[in-house]
């Protein structure tokens, strides 16, 4: 079944398709406007005249690709180049500061491909039991992963964790408005009808990191971009960086790959919980924030896990794990490929093209990726003020593209302010980002579980993966209070 | 300063608290929180973590050997780079207000070159030619290769822009 996969995916043009879709993959991850899904949804019409596999071993190589090209912009632009690089702005772009950029992509990559050969591996060895496994996460599941992701709002991106809770609860707060998907009310839209969908994270992502660094950098008078740099072409992590960080590249590859299992969460929320997971585990949480290489690794190895992950429910039930997997499923159906239980005994070689595929794009990244960094740094050669221009107007694109709304633009605009200032005053801005990301899980799941359960609070205590993960969520909320209390004690005992 | 923004985001809070009260309650049976409680709840948290914050600050204020920050004289280097920065932050409103009527290519040209003049960039060919060849790119890349659209303006701006995306 290992050969005939290999077979498929080698086969000359399939081959030349799966490189040219990484790299068109990785240039369109780059680019903020272009999402992971657009990027596929592009590249279908090239796969029309390929056979069902084939077509999809390409869009998964696409897939693969803009997940980890995501991950440039964040670091050398501080604006995520799709939503599931997110996190990895939180170091990625500090580490670039640092004149580590090539280090921190570099990461990026080895991360990245880690993850994706992680889950295709954990793809084709559980596909039927982890399938079955996440039909069982309900909203009481979903209300405890969304505190496990916010759980660590209190270490990241302020030294003030009073300040960094109330920048998360002003990120819930942003998160409410629009319409109530539980009871279609009309939440603080004024009327508006742009409102009524809510305020996409996107722009306020690009106003709040990319341009409120603008507005910093020229007050600072910044003449160059980033750090020392002048080139930067992604560093080769060895194999010794791997063994050092090993178990955050398992830890991140794992919780990747689970929460791409479950249908509607992806790539952005398993990087933010692999990443407050890391914050966790770290015995230098205060370094996250600041360009700790641990942040990058643990954000970028969780998306493009969850790569895998998304991939199981769509092949073993049909059901798509996210907006790409919805989207290779489509591509399934245009070729006459019903995905269900019976796609896979009726072929049984499907799944390990599709494994052979993602290691292969994975491994690509190293060759691709460094390739396509070097061209996309090039940029950041220029002097601050063209450098300022180019985030400025590719920001405004992103923020245009979404929904090809101007009001999206503006709200880029208004939360630009809110970010300078947060930073004046050490407000944290990741936390302010978790909380509008995190927000609709977290009310959603709890509402939902509350009127499912007839009123009944013990109902998430009583559920065995919502209990488990709600205790992590404590204790990764609780320990670096813990931390610094003994820290504390100890400097008084000294 | 510090403790106009804390204030500013108490107001802030206040405001989501209040308007919350107008939310429009469906009875749905079990939904403890309703509409309007998740956004109250965060409210009256985050109002009671800034007065926290706030006293934090003014106790801080109010101890031996704090000192109170000078009101720094605006040297006139920091002034001119202020002024750029508004001037910067005023232009990009510009920008976005004329998007929809005067389209992605005429402004964004516009607006490169005099980001770059403000900015303090004083070889204007080079501006004027690095204006014209970004817009450029990112009208074939976005507009032509992608199909993403972009604002084309309004009148025979927009008819234009057809030839060109």
């Amino acid at each position: 079944m290992f050969m005939q996969g290999v077979i498929n995916v080698f086969s000359p043009m399939t081959f030349l398709f799966v490189v040219l879709g990484t790299a068109w993959g990785l240039i369109a991850g780059a680019l903020p406007g272009l999402s992971a899904s657009m990027a596929v949804i592009l590249m279908l019409p090239f796969t029309y005249g390929m056979g069902g596999i084939q077509s999809v071993i390409v869009l998964v190589a696409v897939y693969v690709g803009s997940m980890c090209g995501g991950s440039f912009s964040a670091i050398l632009l501080k604006t995520p180049g799709t939503p599931s690089a997110v996190a990895t702005t939180f170091d990625g772009y500090p580490m670039a500061m640092k004149g580590e950029a090539a280090k921190a992509i570099g990461i990026s990559i080895t991360g990245s491909a880690f993850g994706g050969i992680f889950s295709g591996i954990m793809m084709v060895s559980f596909a039927s039991i982890l399938a079955i496994w996440a039909l069982k996460f309900q909203s009481a599941e979903f209300f405890a992963l969304s505190l496990l992701g916010l759980s660590c709002i209190a270490s990241i991106g302020s030294k003030d964790p009073l300040k960094a809770l109330v920048s998360a609860l002003l990120g819930l707060m942003v998160s409410t408005v629009g319409l109530d998907a539980i009871a279609g009310a009309e939440r603080f839209t004024f009327g508006q009808y742009y409102l009524m969908n809510g305020i996409d994270y996107i722009p306020v992502m690009i106003g709040a990191y990319a341009l409120a660094e603008v507005y910093r950098n020229v007050l600072t008078n910044k003449k160059e971009t980033v750090g020392k740099a002048t080139s930067v072409k992604a560093e080769f992590i060895g194999i010794k960086h791997i063994i050092k960080y090993f178990s955050i590249y398992i830890k991140s590859s794992i919780i990747g790959t689970i929460v791409g299992i479950i249908p509607a969460a992806g790539g952005s929320i398993a990087a933010l919980i692999s990443y407050g997971e890391a914050v966790r585990s770290s015995k230098h949480p205060e370094r996250f924030g600041e360009g700790a290489e641990e942040g990058v690794i643990a954000s970028e190895t969780a998306n493009n896990a969850a790569v895998g992950g998304s991939l199981v429910p769509t092949l073993v039930l049909g059901i798509p794990g996210g907006n790409v997997a919805a989207i290779l499923l489509a591509a399934f159906t245009m070729h006459g490929l019903i995905p269900g239980p019976m796609l896979l005994k009726s072929q049984p070689e499907m799944l390990y093209s599709i494994l052979v595929g993602v290691i292969v794009s994975s491994l690509l990244l190293f060759v691709v990726g460094k390739f396509v960094s070097v061209q996309f740094s090039k940029i950041t050669r220029l002097p601050y003020s063209f450098m300022a221009t180019i985030i400025i107007v590719l920001g405004l694109v992103g923020s245009y593209s979404l929904k090809n709304n101007i009001y999206d633009v503006f709200v880029m605009f208004f939360f630009s302010f809110l970010g300078f200032y947060f930073e004046k005053f050490h407000y944290s801005t990741s936390s302010f980002i978790l909380g509008i990301v995190l927000g609709p899980i977290c009310e959603n799941g709890l509402r939902k579980q509350l009127i499912i359960s007839g009123g009944n609070w013990s109902t998430f205590f009583t559920r065995p993966i919502s209990l488990i993960v709600i205790i992590l969520s404590i204790l990764s909320f609780a320990t670096p209070f813990i931390r610094s209390y003994l820290q504390k004690r100890k400097q008084a005992i000294h | 300063m510090e403790l106009v923004f804390d204030l500013f985001l108490v107001a802030l809070f206040s405001g989501f608290l209040f308007m919350s009260q107008s939310i429009t309650e469906k009875s749905i049976s079990n939904d403890y929180f309703g509409s309007r409680g998740f956004p109250e709840m965060v409210a009256i948290v985050a109002i009671v973590l800034l007065v926290g914050i706030i006293a934090k600050t003014l106790v801080a204020r109010n101890k031996a050997g704090y000192v109170k920050p000078q009101k720094v004289q605006m040297e006139e280097g920091y002034r001119k780079i202020y002024i750029r920065v508004l001037s910067l932050i005023m232009l990009l409103f510009v920008y976005i207000v004329l998007l929809k009527s005067l389209g992605f290519v005429l402004e964004t040209v516009l607006f490169i070159f005099l980001a770059l003049t403000i900015l303090g960039y004083k070889k204007y060919p080079i501006s004027v030619l690095f204006s014209v060849a970004f817009t450029a790119i990112l009208v074939i890349v976005f507009g032509r290769v992608f199909f993403i659209a972009i604002p084309r303006g309004t009148g025979f701006l927009r008819e234009i822009s057809y030839f060109l995306f």
